[in-house]
Order: structure tokens, then C-alpha cells, then sequence
């Protein structure tokens, strides 16, 4: 009797042990983002990129975490400045020990990033850094699920072909992403139309009154201008393009080449300089999604009360790559981990996301991002009445211009 | 001409900042770092009450001129007023308190700005649409509302300069400025001035935040660049002298413009400093500062 006490008692305390091993909260992963998230740099862009990030870790962990461990996320702020985006980098890789980062906004700061994540052999997923530049460096932990300057300056250059221009101004902020976008504009321009006359002008991302450039537009006002440049500065030239009655005209089109429509604040800020704007935009309602897609634009909507942005949907494939590319390496080890990056073969939130392994702008890229045209016809018209008008085999109408 | 004329819009809205700041430091021998902020303020204020309250502009403006009256006299009566009220018994001013203080208002203000409005930038309503337009001949000079506000500014500034000239209140702050302690042995109440020149300068730099917000949309960091440009004409024009803020300000402004468009406009804002390096070294005290010494 009292054998088979003691044997209860062993028992009772080997079985408290191993529930309590298994329920016991196992060691987070660790993930580290860099996103500004105050000035100079874009706090709205980086806010979405923040917000498609946690929906994603949150799915993530929904489905039992990576490798059956939860994931959390550190988020450091790059403030926009390459200084800080460098400094972020470092302390996340060498104090907070992440395996992997997510994350880049402005070019020149995943520009200095780059040289880290490279240095410390440390993958990268970029969200929102669109520079050529940043790919062409062909380092091997830099993986890029965010659109390059290459393929917007494509599906810009066509279009301005498309609306038969012939003289077309760009008006590029200063930063490694409005120049290299503004020169590759250029260069593809003139390869498929070499009769439409293409300059840019580069101004400082952090100015508000952009009256002396404008001037000299007002007067002898082009077929096309083409602002390529980040919020809020994006709005305000926007607005002050309409105040000096430059563009949208009857004369002139307006074609925003940074993707600004599709934003949460652009009808805060550009009210009746936004109407007749046409401008690329990586996410239209009338897009097709995916199912994954549907699912983030559902919670997002739900969690934030308002449309969600491509940079959501960048910020959650950059962090569902990650966790997808971490489960096939079965690791944390970098280099398998950055192999199995590189065979990423999956559907992600907009389509089948591969990485390009070419060297050049598209080395480790996500080629096929899926974007369009889109114009608004009404002040405060919501992104998902804007009609597509390019490319064609997408468009629900036709571009027009304003009467007066 | 176009050009001279955006310069001198220009220079009126720069103009409003750094009368402000001119007779902060005039008065207080304070350099007042908050004073982006103030601007900052104003042009939320301005966008928040239109957008919500949906009363005519001309109401918003004094509201937005009545809270940077407030907002400056709070700020004197709650973190300036302790680093001088032993002034006048001649306890010793500590300069350096000041910077510390309003370099960390400034930081507080963006900061807090950030977790109460978001991240994301607003735009108030013009004071006219922003399609209607100036023109000359088949030119667009500039909009209705850039005109109006410039109107707005340069009668504001006016009454502002002559209030100070030759008003009873005015002619206080100027015996103030000129001597503090002096003008408390005459039986001015210096403390009731200090009041006063915070509360006409947070009504200056929230005006010119306001009248600026169509343009420039507020945001919580909107007011660092003119905050900037405000110390450069304060300087530029002698530190305190409220004619040279004024002129200084204009020059500015049309230098600035002339550069941008003549010279190139990626060193449009480097125009400002060539200008103050060049007059101090033809006269280190500012345009209409007065050489000082102290013993």
C-alpha cells in the first residue's frame, strides 16, 4: 500500500513536470525592423510598413510561431536618416542578437543598412526601399519583396509614351531613391520614345515652398510633370504644382511616380490639387488579391478602420518570406537561412513571389510586383473608385484631363 | 518681379516668426528654442478647427492667435518666469537654464504633437481655393489664398511694429529691453512684460503657422525649418532690434527666392547662411544690433 503511495507521488510530480514542460513558454525568435518612425522620415509610410509587419507576426504566431516557437519583433527607428538606419541596424545585430531584419523605408538609408547587413552576414527583407542602387551592390543577404526603381520607371516611362507628351519635366527629391528614379525614368524614356524631351530637377526632400523651381513651369508649363518624391513633402509639391495652376491642366498632366495616392492622408493634405492626378500604385481594391491578400486587407481594415495601403501588404510579405524561408532552413543559421531566401517560391499577399537571381537592379528582387495607373476624377474620390487607366489590358477607362 | 514678389510673401511670413523671437530675446535675453513649436501649434490648431468646427477662417485665426497667446504666457508663467524672477533683485539669470529648458519644450511640443495627432500630416481649408489665382496675362502669379494670407501677415506685422512703437504697453517692453533692471527700479513690472512678449510671440509664430498651413500641411515637426530660418534673421538683423528682424526678414526672403531660381535651388536654404556670414563679418553685431560690453 505504501509502495504504491510513493509510486502515486513520483508520478503525480513527473506528470507536473511535463505539462509544465510542454506548457512552458518556449524562447521567443527574434526579428528585428528599422522603420522611421519620426522625422525627416516618411512616419506614414513607416507606420503602414509597421502595421502589415504586425499582422503578419500575428498570423504568424496564430499558426503555432516559426518552428514551433513564437516570433516577436524589436522595432528601431532609422528617423529617415541613413546615419541612424545604419546605427539601428547594428545594435539590433549586435545588441539585441537578431537572426533576420525586416524592414527599409527611403533608399538611402536601406542604402546604408545594406553595407551592415552585409558586414555581419545578417538577412535583409526589404519592405519599401525602391533603389536600384541598393540591388545592383549584389550583396547576398539583401532580399528585396518591396518594388524597384527599374519597374516603376518602366510602367512611368509607357505611360507618358502612351499619352503622346512631348516634353516632360521630373521633379525628383534628393535622396538615392527620387534620383535613381528620375535617371532610370529618363534613360527608358528615351530608349521607347526617343522624340519626347525629358528633364528633372532635384529638390530637397525636406523644403515646404517650392515656389523658385515652379516659377520658371508656370510659364512655359510641359505635357507631363512628374513629381517623384516621399510624404509630406510629396503633398505639398503636389499642392503648390495646382496653386501655380502647372498641372493638372488642361495642358499638362500630373503623374506621380512615389505611389502617394494609395495612401491613408493623401486627401488630407492634397484636396483639389488631387483631382485629374494620375499616379503608379502598387495596390488598387479592384486589384486581384490573393487569398492571403484578401485575409490582411480584411484584418487590416478591421484593426485600423481604413483601406489598407500597398506598404501594408509590403511590410507583411517581407515578414511572411522570412518566416517561410526560416521554416524550409528548419534553422536560425544565416546562411542556410539566406539559401533558403533565396529559393522562395511562394504566394505572398498580391502573387507568387520568386526572387530574381540575375545580378543587376533586379538581383535577389521580387520581379513581378504587380502595379497600375490610376487617375482621379473627383476631389476625395476613395482609392477604390479611382479608375485604372494603364496598362491597358487593366484599365477601366480612359485618362482625362481637366476642361479649364 | 515674380521672383521679388514670392521673396517678399516670403519674407512677411518669416517675418512673423522671428518678430516673435526678436523680442523674446530682446526683452528676456532668451533664445527661445520653442519657438518652431509655437508655429507648429498654430498651424494644427488652424487645420483642427476648420476641418471640425466648420466656422468661417476668420474666426479660426483668432482662435488660432488666441491659443498662441495662451500657449506663450503658459509657457512664461511655467518654465521661463523661475530662471528670472530673482533678476530684479540682482540674483543671478542663467542664461544656459533657458536653452536647456526650451530645447526641451521644443522636443516635448514635436513629441507629444506626435502621440496626439499621429504620424500623418493634415492640411487646413485656404482662405480661398487654392484654383483661384493671381495672373498676369496668361501667368499665374500665385493663388488667391497665398495672396490674402500674405495681406493677413503684413497687417498683423504693421499693427505688431506699431503697438510695440507707441503704445503705452510697447513703450514698457522697450524700457524693458533696453534695461530690465532699470525699468524695474522705475516701477515696471518686468515680470507682468515677460508675460506679455511671450504672449504676443506665441500669437505671432501660431498666425504665420496658420496662414501657412494650406501650403505647407501641419505636422508634428512642421516648425523646425522656419524655427531655423526665424534664428538666422534674428541674427542677421542684430539680436533684439526689432526693425532689423523685419529687414532682415525681407532680405531673406528675396535672396533666398533670387538664389533658388538664378543660382540653383539645391542650396536655396544655404543662401541664408552666405548672407548672415557676410554680414557679420561686415558688422558682427547684425544689421541694426548695437555693439555691446559687458564688465
Amino acid at each position: 500500500m505504501r509502495k504504491v503511495r510513493w509510486i502515486t507521488v513520483v508520478m503525480f510530480v513527473v506528470g507536473i513536470f511535463a505539462i509544465g514542460g510542454v506548457a512552458s513558454p518556449q524562447e521567443p525568435i527574434i526579428i528585428g525592423s528599422v522603420e522611421p518612425s519620426s522625422p525627416p522620415g516618411s512616419i506614414a509610410q513607416g507606420s503602414e510598413a509597421i502595421a502589415g509587419i504586425k499582422l503578419a507576426i500575428e498570423m504568424i504566431n496564430e499558426q503555432g510561431g516559426i518552428l514551433g516557437r513564437p516570433v516577436e519583433v524589436i522595432f528601431e527607428d532609422s528617423m529617415g536618416i541613413p546615419e541612424k538606419g545604419r546605427a539601428a541596424t547594428e545594435r539590433l545585430i549586435v545588441k539585441e542578437k537578431v537572426s533576420l531584419i525586416v524592414g527599409g523605408n527611403h533608399s538611402s538609408v536601406c542604402m546604408a543598412m545594406s553595407d551592415v547587413a552585409h558586414s555581419y552576414n545578417i538577412p535583409f527583407v526589404n519592405v519599401n526601399c525602391w533603389s536600384d542602387a541598393i540591388r545592383e551592390k549584389g550583396y547576398n543577404q539583401w532580399f528585396n519583396t518591396s518594388v524597384n526603381n527599374s519597374r516603376i520607371a518602366v510602367g512611368g516611362a509607357e505611360f507618358v509614351k502612351a499619352l503622346g507628351a512631348k516634353r516632360v519635366v521630373v521633379l525628383a527629391e534628393n535622396t538615392d531613391f527620387g534620383i535613381g528614379l528620375a535617371r532610370g525614368f529618363k534613360k527608358h524614356l528615351a530608349t521607347i520614345a526617343p522624340g519626347i524631351d525629358c528633364n528633372y530637377t532635384v529638390l530637397d526632400r525636406e523644403a515646404k515652398d517650392f515656389t523658385p523651381a515652379l516659377l520658371g513651369l508656370a510659364k512655359f508649363p510641359p505635357d507631363v510633370v512628374v513629381p517623384i518624391m516621399d510624404p509630406p513633402t510629396g503633398y505639398i509639391i503636389i499642392n503648390q504644382l495646382f496653386e501655380y495652376g502647372i498641372a493638372p491642366t488642361p495642358k499638362t498632366w500630373l503623374l506621380d511616380l512615389d505611389a502617394l495616392a494609395e495612401l491613408p492622408d493623401f486627401w488630407d493634405n492634397v484636396k483639389e490639387g488631387g483631382k485629374y492626378l494620375t499616379g503608379i500604385a502598387l495596390f488598387h481594391p479592384l486589384m486581384k488579391l490573393t487569398d492571403l491578400g484578401k485575409n490582411v486587407r480584411k484584418r487590416h481594415i478591421k484593426k485600423a478602420g481604413r483601406e489598407a495601403s500597398r506598404v501594408v501588404f509590403q511590410g507583411f510579405d517581407a515578414m511572411w518570406v522570412v518566416s517561410k524561408a526560416i521554416e524550409r532552413a528548419g534553422t536560425l543559421k544565416t546562411d542556410a537561412v539566406i539559401k533558403a531566401l533565396g529559393k522562395t517560391d511562394l504566394i505572398g499577399t498580391r502573387g507568387r513571389i520568386t526572387f530574381c537571381m540575375d545580378k543587376g537592379p533586379f538581383y535577389q528582387q521580387w520581379v513581378e510586383v504587380p502595379y497600375s495607373i490610376i487617375q482621379f476624377t473627383e476631389t476625395g474620390q476613395p482609392l477604390a473608385e479611382a479608375s485604372i487607366v494603364f496598362p491597358p489590358e487593366q484599365a477601366t477607362a480612359k485618362p482625362v484631363r481637366p476642361r479649364k | 518681379m515674380d521672383v521679388f514678389i514670392t521673396g517678399i510673401i516670403m519674407g512677411t511670413f518669416y517675418a512673423l516668426m522671428a518678430l516673435g523671437l526678436s523680442l523674446i530675446f530682446g526683452s528676456l535675453k532668451i533664445v527661445n528654442f520653442a519657438h518652431g513649436e509655437f508655429f507648429m501649434i498654430g498651424a494644427y490648431a488652424y487645420a483642427l478647427i476648420a476641418i471640425n468646427l466648420k466656422i468661417p477662417l476668420v474666426f479660426v485665426l483668432f482662435s488660432v492667435v488666441f491659443i498662441g497667446i495662451i500657449l506663450g504666457v503658459t509657457v512664461e508663467r511655467l518654465l521661463m518666469r523661475p530662471l528670472y524672477q530673482k533678476f530684479t533683485e540682482w540674483g543671478a539669470m542663467r542664461d544656459e537654464y533657458a536653452i536647456i529648458i526650451t530645447f526641451g519644450l521644443s522636443l516635448f511640443l514635436m513629441n507629444l504633437a506626435n502621440q496626439i495627432f499621429g504620424p500623418y500630416p493634415i492640411s487646413g481649408p485656404g482662405l480661398r481655393p487654392l484654383r483661384e489665382r493671381i495672373m498676369i496675362g496668361d501667368i499665374v502669379m500665385m493663388s488667391s489664398h497665398r495672396i490674402i494670407a500674405f495681406g493677413v501677415g503684413a497687417g498683423v506685422l504693421i499693427i505688431a511694429i506699431l503697438l510695440v512703437r507707441y503704445s503705452p504697453w510697447g513703450k514698457v517692453i522697450q524700457a524693458v529691453s533696453q534695461n530690465r533692471f532699470g525699468a524695474s527700479i522705475a516701477g515696471i513690472n518686468s515680470t507682468q512684460v515677460s508675460s506679455i512678449v511671450f504672449g504676443i510671440s506665441g500669437a505671432l509664430a501660431g498666425l504665420s503657422g496658420a496662414l501657412l498651413c494650406p501650403i505647407f500641411s501641419a505636422e508634428p515637426f512642421v516648425g523646425a525649418l522656419p524655427a531655423v530660418k526665424s534664428f538666422v534673421i534674428v541674427v542677421l538683423g542684430g539680436m533684439g532690434s526689432v526693425p532689423g528682424s523685419i529687414l532682415g526678414a525681407y532680405l531673406l526672403g528675396v535672396f533666398e527666392q533670387f538664389g533658388a531660381v538664378y543660382i540653383s535651388y539645391t542650396y536655396r536654404d544655404t543662401f541664408g547662411f552666405l548672407i548672415l556670414i557676410l554680414v557679420l563679418l561686415l558688422r558682427p553685431q547684425g544689421i541694426f544690433g548695437e555693439k555691446a560690453r559687458e564688465v
